[in-house]
């Protein structure tokens, strides 16, 4: 039972082989690698489609049961998807088709437990590819990291935070079903695809309902599908690299680079990040050795047009700017191939996860920077961990312009040993005051999760207080996973 | 009924911006209300819109801002923003709203290079923005309404469509940081900014409220006050200062100082699908600075000085042009890379049969146009009003896919045909579409204008039969239905009390009531609301939730 409702009425609606409430199923749905106490969900549901969904959101609502949607498949890091309120978890992972890929408009619509493997083949096949974030890890479902508007690695084609999310089918928290944007009508989408269209356009008249659902951590709607805007894949790439200890002089080159939109991917990582990254199934701590503090990376690319001609002027333009911030090009850092940077950065993180191949476990600290603040919150960051006996080497660093260079993605890595207990506390303890400390430096923690809530809020307490507003509309009965952001 | 300026309502107002800052003189206050589609909303045959404000005031701050929206609230009084006013929707939808007319708060406060963001004030107007960024190597999108429109209306509460959306983004997704007060006088500070983290992003934390504060249009004064926005700017590969001269046409601007990096080309195609295809392919080549199309009716439009002008240069070009056209500027950082970035547009070209129209290519229409991509200036605001004073599109504007874009310009120009020879519209050959690119060729934004005489009742009701027209072709043959011409068609089906008594309704009015009340009610919600999932009802809900006084004006449609 939980909040009223037994195994029947779920076998009723999902079939039998569909819910689970055995220990072992519920114990794997209970936590994640983030901080946040373990609890264990009463069942685990598959649904195999929208409309066991709104059935199961009916009896939710009747029965005032939490309902938590999950699609990647673990390991989970963020705490979104643990039941704090318990109640029933939705594994939208089965729900795995990719219902088209679009040349023509440039699209692909898919379901939520879509990876980004299968995706990034299936738009191989024509000509084009999605932008993904940095080295995702295998199981991440390219919806989840839609939702939670993960930034991709391509400035120029992350026109907003919404990116690359266009419009998306949408069961609210109330049952009722909606399409966003474009998709909303007139017409079913099938009247509308063969009208002409493709769901790209997110807008409709005067709301832009989407950016409700992104950031939710599923506490608005649930998502059946959603559709994706896709890029053509270029002809030639020219990969480079830049590498010091100058972050400043590293950072005023990469504002330049984006600001004149002279390449697709452009990003900084330090040398704990890199190692991680490229090590594969090597030695970090070795290949760390020998990388330079800060490396950044960036690829020029010529599409089908004169590429070569592209790429060579634009490769020029850059080469002056590089000069002018006293910055040296290199095809290779410390040994490590430019073109093995862009490969491995662009794909889904094979064998065991980047994140946890240093130390075997993870914290991250994300938010949104201003210019200027990228370099403080790194002083601030290095200053914190010295005082508190966090090893500065064990923290990896990753820099991301967003939103064609309005805005940088700062992630900080805590590599960590998760089953010492004693340092994980350690570290639990340190990344709570920490975030603090960045918050009052001016980092804007744009996607608070597990512990964070609380103090992001308590700073901005209208906008909690417009959201609650805004929640009571679409979940009025607070079924969608309870407990996360300000709900 | 203007206020009374005994009343205490009056007097407090008067108190928060000082005597000489409000007003409940007639004369003045029917400035605000003599509007562009006043003969659509109001009385027909004249531009008034059928309700005079209360009273205008002008705050010159976000605190008194604040202030005058609590005194609605606490008096049962509406109150509606007014930047630069260009748009009906600025004047008073309902009875007893206060205009707040916001030209005091007119001030760039940051231009924010690095983080490439410009802070402004309402009455910010594009040309102010715009110089004062070319001088620091940027630049921003211009709405194409003109560059004398406030830019934080148009982002935070209006449209959006101009050149630069092709890579500077369409509405919403040129704002960064916003300030809103919002309808019960609470100021929401949105984004990195309620976090005390500066104005880079309005997107969270968690969900962001970007998606109630505007879609395809904004609130259009229909839900509190943007106080301040921060605007994306761009980079400017030109000149830190544009030189112009006015002797090329009548009237017009032309650019003098154009250095050997900018040019422009206006392009010609045989069909639809093969521009829609150049247009998607120089987006995937990732060329181009700013992109649109002005069909051949509406660019002599803008050319022409007088409407004896209009009528012999129509004469002299409009055989000499071709009808199916785009324009892009190109604008590079290099000769070379101009060099390189024509060969890849002459390979377009190629691909799908088009060429360039020579003729434009030429001075004075070159300069004429090539200042007017960057710049907008007033040749748009010309084209559209300067002949008979009235101008919307049919179909209202949108986005649309690359399959959509031909099909529906086509429809709507042999629609408009049948009015032009009935001497009801203005003579444009039908060929007035106008249009945008949105985000590097991924998606078409197609207006086609249609002029009218707002003097003429005949007039301005041919516009609305042939608005209905297309509203019922682009739903059967399209699957689309324009909000913008939902409400032209059924807006202007009413008279003047029944508008208002739509637009007082409240969302648990529109919930609770029949289908048929609502369709009584509100015919634009009957009607497009349940063509879009009753994508209305939601609206109307948050609108409750953040309006418990239901003291915002309305917004229209
Ligand atoms: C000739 C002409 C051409 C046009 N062409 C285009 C075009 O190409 N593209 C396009 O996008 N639009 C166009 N428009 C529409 C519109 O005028 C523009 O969007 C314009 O940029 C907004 O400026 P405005 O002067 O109309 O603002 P206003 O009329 O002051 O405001 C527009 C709306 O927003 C509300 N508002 C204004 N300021 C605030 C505020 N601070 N807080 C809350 N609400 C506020 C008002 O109440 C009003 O409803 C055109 C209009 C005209 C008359």
């Amino acid at each position: 039972m939980s909040g009223g409702i037994d195994r029947k009425q779920l076998v009723d609606i999902a079939g039998k082989d569909n819910v689970f409430d055995d220990e072992e199923t519920l114990d794997a749905y209970s936590q994640d690698e983030s901080f946040l106490p373990p609890r264990r969900p009463s069942f685990v549901v598959k649904p195999k489609g929208r409309d066991e969904i709104v059935a199961l959101l009916k009896i939710a609502n009747e029965t005032k049961t939490p309902l938590v949607p999950v699609s990647s498949g673990p390991p989970h890091f963020r705490g979104d998807t643990v039941p704090e309120y318990g109640g029933i978890v939705l594994d939208l992972s089965g729900m795995s088709k990719i219902l088209f890929v679009d040349r023509e408009d440039r699209v692909a619509m898919i379901e939520p437990g879509v990876r980004f493997r299968e995706l990034q083949a299936a738009l191989r096949k024509e000509g084009m590819k999605l932008p993904i974030p940095l080295c995702p890890r295998e199981t991440k479902s390219v919806v989840g990291s839609c939702l939670e508007r993960e930034p991709h690695t391509i400035p120029k084609y992350h026109l907003d935070h919404c990116d690359p999310l266009s419009c998306a089918e949408v069961v609210f928290g109330t049952g009722d079903v909606f399409c966003t944007g474009e998709a909303a009508g007139p017409g079913t989408i099938e009247d509308k695809q063969k009208a002409g269209w493709r769901q790209k356009i997110r807008v409709e008249p005067q709301t832009e309902l989407i950016r409700l659902f992104q950031g939710s951590q599923g506490t608005m709607g649930i998502v059946t599908w959603v559709t994706v805007r896709c890029e053509v894949m270029p002809g030639t790439q020219k990969p480079l690299l830049a590498a010091g200890d100058d972050l400043e002089a590293l950072l005023e080159f990469l504002y330049r680079l984006v600001r004149m939109r002279l390449c697709d991917e452009a990003f900084i990582l330090d040398g704990a990040d890199m190692a991680a990254i490229a090590a594969e199934d090597g030695d970090v701590d070795a290949l760390q050795d020998t990388l330079p503090r800060w490396i950044l990376f960036f690829c020029i690319s010529g599409y089908r047009i004169l590429p070569e001609e592209r790429v060579s002027i634009l490769e020029k333009e850059t080469r002056e700017i590089a000069k002018l911030c006293n910055v040296g090009l290199q095809d290779a850092v410390a040994g490590l191939p430019a073109e093995k940077v862009l490969d491995i950065t662009g794909q889904p993180c094979a064998d065991t996860y980047w994140k946890l191949r240093k130390r075997g476990a993870c914290q991250d600290i994300y938010f949104i920077s201003s210019f200027d603040g990228i370099a403080r919150c790194v002083e601030v960051m290095r200053e914190f961990a010295g005082r508190n006996g966090l090893p500065v080497r064990d923290i990896g660093v990753y820099v991301q312009p967003v939103c064609q260079g309005h805005g940088y993605h700062c992630e900080f890595n805590i590599f960590h040993k998760g089953e010492d207990h004693a340092e994980r506390e350690r570290v639990k303890d340190a990344y709570e005051s920490l975030c603090r400390v960045l918050l009052n430096n001016g980092a804007f923690f744009s996607r608070p999760y597990d512990l964070l809530p609380e103090m992001v809020y308590e700073r901005d307490a209208v906008a909690g207080g417009v959201l609650r507003k805004v929640k009571s509309v679409f979940d009025p009965n607070n079924i969608l996973n309870p407990g996360k952001l300000c709900f | 009924m203007a206020l009374e300026e005994s009343s205490q309502a009056y007097r407090q107002l008067r108190e928060i911006v000082g005597e000489e800052n409000i007003t409940t003189d007639p004369v003045v206050m029917d400035t605000y209300v003599w509007q562009w589609l006043g003969d659509l909303v109001g009385e027909k045959g004249n531009c008034f819109m059928p309700l005079r404000p209360e009273a205008v005031v002008l705050p010159g701050s976000t605190r008194e801002v604040q202030r005058v929206v609590k005194v609605c609230n606490r008096f049962g009084l509406k109150f509606k923003a007014h930047s630069t006013g260009w748009i009906s929707y600025a004047a008073p939808l309902t009875e007893g709203v206060v205009i707040l007319d916001l030209r005091r708060m007119d001030r760039i406060l940051e231009i924010n290079t690095k983080d490439m963001y410009a802070l402004i004030e309402p009455y910010v107007t594009f040309s102010q923005l715009q110089a004062e960024l070319m001088k620091v190597g940027l630049n921003c999108e211009v709405n194409a309404a003109g560059s004398n429109c406030s830019a934080l209306a148009q982002a935070a509460a209006g449209f959006g469509a101009g050149y630069g959306n092709y890579h500077m983004g369409y509405g919403a997704g040129t704002l960064l940081g916003v300030e809103w007060v919002l309808p019960d006088g609470e100021v929401l500070k949105m984004g990195s900014l309620g976090s005390g983290c500066g104005w880079i992003t309005s997107d969270g934390p968690g969900p962001s409220l970007k998606g109630i504060m505007r879609g395809h249009m904004g609130t259009l004064g229909g839900c509190g006050v943007f106080t301040k926005c921060a605007l994306r700017v761009y980079h400017w590969p030109g000149p830190t200062e544009i030189v112009c001269e006015n002797e090329a046409m009548p009237g017009y601007e032309r650019f003098v100082n154009l250095p050997d990096n900018i040019a422009m080309y206006y392009l010609y195609f045989d069909d639809y699908e093969k521009r829609s295809e150049a247009i998607c392919k120089v987006g995937e080549e990732d060329i181009g600075y700013v992109m649109g199309f002005m069909q051949r009716g509406l660019a002599i439009l803008g050319l022409a000085d007088t409407n004896a002008h209009f009528v012999d240069l129509k004469e002299d070009l409009f055989d000499a042009l071709p009808s199916i056209s785009f324009v892009v500027l190109l604008a590079t950082h290099s000769r070379e890379e101009l060099e390189h970035q024509k060969r890849v547009l002459e390979k377009i070209l190629e691909e799908t049969g088009g060429g360039y129209i020579e003729l434009l290519q030429q001075e004075p229409f070159n300069d004429v146009i090539t200042l007017h991509l960057i710049k907008v200036g007033t040749l748009s605001a010309h084209a559209v009003c300067g002949r008979s004073g009235a101008f919307l599109c049919a179909p209202g504007s949108n986005a649309v896919t690359r399959r959509i874009a031909g099909r529906l310009e086509s429809l709507s120009i042999e629609l408009k045909k049948k009015y032009i020879e009935e001497g009801k519209l203005v003579d444009d050959g039908g060929e007035g579409t106008w249009g945008v690119v949105w985000d590097h060729g991924h998606t078409i934004y197609i207006e086609n204008l249609v002029e009218w005489d707002p003097a003429d009742p005949e007039s301005s009701m041919a516009h609305v039969r042939l608005q209905e027209e297309v509203n019922k072709e682009t739903i059967e043959k399209l699957s689309y239905l324009s909000s913008m011409g939902t409400f032209v068609e059924e807006s202007a089906k009413m008279n003047p009390e029944d508008m208002v008594k739509l637009k007082d309704m409240t969302p648990s009015d529109l919930i609770e009531k029949s289908e048929e009340m609502a369709a009584a009610h509100s015919p634009y919600d009957a009607k497009l609301g349940p063509l879009l999932r009753n994508y209305h009802v939601w609206l109307r809900r948050i609108r409750e939730q953040l309006d418990p006084n239901n003291s915002s004006d309305a917004s229209p449609p």
